[in-house]
This record gives C-alpha cells, sequence and structure tokens, in this order.
C-alpha cells in the first residue's frame, strides 16, 4: 500500500531538542526555516526514538496535522494519524500491523463526521491492498466491499452489503423470460 | 374412459386443473393451461396409464410453442430433467437437473446467444426454489463472472468477476 516513517531532519541548525531530568526530549524541528515548524517529536523514554512525531501533511498552511507513531519503540514508525481537513480531529488511521515498514491496514472518516466510514486492508501482507469497504450511509453496513480474492493485485469481487443500496436487489433470473 | 391422475404443472405444490385425453396407444395425455389464458401450456404424457406421469412437454414462456421436454427418471412422477429450445430452431439450449424434486430444477445450463455454446449457468444453491447464483460467460472465453446472494435473502448482492477482461476493478 504505502511506507510511512518520521520525516524530519533534526540536525542542529535545524531545531531545538529539550531534555527533560525526568528523561524524556522533546524535538521541535524548522527544516525550511519560515518561522513555523515542521517537526515536533516525543521521546518520553530518552532513547533517542521519538516515540510520536507531528508533521504537516494535508494542503496548504503550517498545522501539524499528522501524528506518526512508533508504538513499540523500536525506531520504526507503525501508526500514523491525519487530519486531512484541519478540523482537530484525526479522520485517518493508518497501521503497519506486521512490522514490515509497509501500510497494511487504513481507517479513515472520509466525510469528516467522526464516523469511520471507509476501511482498507492488505490482508496477507504482501504490500498490495486486497480488501476495500466503504459505509457511506452509515448505517453500520458496508454499502460496497470490494475484495481481490486471488491475491493477484485486482480487486475482482464486489458485494453490495446494504440492501437499501443493493444495486442488484429485486434481480430474479427466469432463463425463459426472454424468448 | 376411468382414469385420472393428479399434476402439479408448475410444482408450486397446488393440483391443476387439467384435461385427459387417450393417446390412443394405451396411455393418456394430461394438459394444464397453467395461466389460464384459455391455450394449454403443458402436456402431461402417462404412457402406460399408471397415473403417473413419465414426460412432459412445457411452453414456459407462453407463446404457443412448446420448447421444454422434461424427463421423470426414477418413476416416481415428478419431473427432474429437462431440456429445452428456446428459439425453436432445432437445438437444445438449456438443460436442466431437479435434484431435489421442488418443482424448481436447481441446476440449469443454458445457451443464452443459442450459438450451440453454453454461457450461462443457473444454480438454486440451497434448494430455496429460487436462484441464488449465475454465472455467465458472455464472451465464452472459459472465464466466468458469477453473481450470488451470499445470504440467501432474495437478492443478489455479490458479483464475482472471474474473466479478467470483463473485471471493471482491474488494475485499480
Amino acid at each position: 500500500m504505502s511506507e510511512f516513517d518520521f520525516d524530519h531532519d533534526g540536525s542542529a541548525d535545524h531545531g531545538i531538542t529539550a531534555d527533560y531530568s525526568d528523561g524524556h526530549s522533546e524535538t521541535v524541528v524548522d527544516t525550511n526555516h519560515d518561522g513555523f515548524a515542521d517537526y515536533a517529536g516525543t521521546d518520553a523514554d530518552g532513547d533517542g526514538n521519538d516515540e510520536v512525531g507531528y508533521t504537516h501533511q494535508y494542503g496548504a498552511g503550517h498545522d501539524l496535522d499528522t501524528a506518526t507513531i512508533d508504538r513499540d519503540d523500536d525506531g520504526d514508525a507503525d501508526q500514523q494519524l491525519g487530519d486531512r481537513n484541519h478540523d482537530g480531529r484525526f479522520d485517518t488511521n493508518s497501521l503497519d500491523r506486521n512490522d514490515d515498514q509497509r501500510v497494511d491496514a487504513v481507517y479513515a472518516d472520509d466525510n469528516y463526521d467522526g464516523v469511520v466510514d471507509h476501511s482498507t486492508l492488505d490482508r496477507n501482507f504482501d504490500g498490495n491492498a486486497d480488501f476495500d469497504a466503504k459505509d457511506y450511509d452509515q448505517d453500520g453496513q458496508a454499502n460496497v466491499t470490494t475484495t481481490d480474492s486471488n491475491f493477484d493485485g485486482n480487486y475482482d469481487t464486489v458485494h453490495y452489503g446494504d440492501t437499501e443500496t443493493n444495486p442488484l436487489a429485486g434481480q430474479s433470473p427466469n432463463p425463459f423470460a426472454n424468448n | 374412459m376411468s382414469y385420472d391422475t393428479t399434476v402439479d404443472a408448475d410444482g408450486d405444490g397446488t393440483w391443476d386443473d387439467h384435461t385427459i385425453e387417450s393417446d390412443g396407444s394405451g396411455g393418456y395425455n394430461i394438459l394444464v393451461d397453467q395461466n389460464g389464458d384459455g391455450q394449454t401450456d403443458f402436456v402431461g404424457h402417462d404412457h402406460d396409464g399408471d397415473g403417473l406421469i413419465e414426460s412432459a412437454e412445457y411452453d414456459n414462456d407462453f407463446d404457443g410453442k412448446f420448447e421444454t421436454h422434461t424427463g421423470d427418471t426414477n418413476g416416481n412422477g415428478w419431473q427432474d430433467r429437462e431440456v429445452a429450445d428456446r428459439n425453436h430452431d432445432g437445438n437444445t439450449d438449456l438443460a436442466g437437473v431437479d435434484t431435489n424434486e421442488d418443482g424448481t430444477f436447481d441446476h440449469v445450463v443454458a445457451d443464452n446467444n443459442y450459438n450451440g455454446r453454453a454461457d450461462t449457468v443457473y444454480d438454486d444453491r440451497n434448494l430455496d426454489e429460487k436462484y441464488d447464483s449465475v454465472k455467465t460467460d458472455s464472451d465464452e472465453d472459459g472465464q466466468w463472472n458469477t453473481t450470488t446472494d451470499a445470504n440467501y435473502d432474495g437478492n443478489f448482492d455479490t458479483v464475482h468477476y472471474g474473466d479478467a477482461s470483463q473485471n471493471p476493478y482491474n488494475a485499480v
């Protein structure tokens, strides 16, 4: 699907790192010297690896709209939260569930109402998305689920799980109907 | 003539009004007007006069022509095999089997474009008398797309594109 990583240049001439007596440190970086922070990260245990880093990824402005997280503190990011519309709420959650440095699950709130309505998965961790479900009327039933059943990199099956929006509903095949 | 029998031509569980005529060779023909249009659209043949119909002709599309021939393969009176020439070109273009003898042919293979090759398969997988799987090979390349009613609620809900050339999601 994609990869994510902590994205900053923490060299001394671009950033400031504050070390605290409890062992944690915080880093703020202004890579392009425009007066706005491009990265802010926290290393809670002082091991040199930030567990959370904030960057600007979406649209114009300087909002630090993306949190990249190293949940197991092994130095590699394995989760990313994004606020694509800058309303102060995360609306995407990307995960690297098997720690292979590749995103294999994305949960998104595409209409920004606070409820996840779109899920994309790489179920066999081969780097290709093979499951995509959208619940655009948010009734708890996915309207359209597409899957790559043989994991060849192409979606091949569509399932309409919500009867209210199923375009195939009401069809009644009859081999003698159109003669 | 003291002969009589019962007949349920459409397999709906209700005995149908019928007319009986001698076939002239010791058996009988049983005539039914299934749709009530005044025209016979079912003719059952009881060749040995034992009260059980061994074979039958159907006009399933009610066009006045008997395009379907059925047979009773196990001698219990239920028509459990069918073949049809729906376009009346002299070639069989449909064959079906009613495995559980519920009146619905639950596995039907059809040549819907009448070119001599099967291109559609209808299945009633859970035997509830409704088709819940339709496989099609419209371009007859041996790769089939399948539309199914995955939860058997009476509505088709899933399409599997087994034919890569017809898969709208290909390379997306």
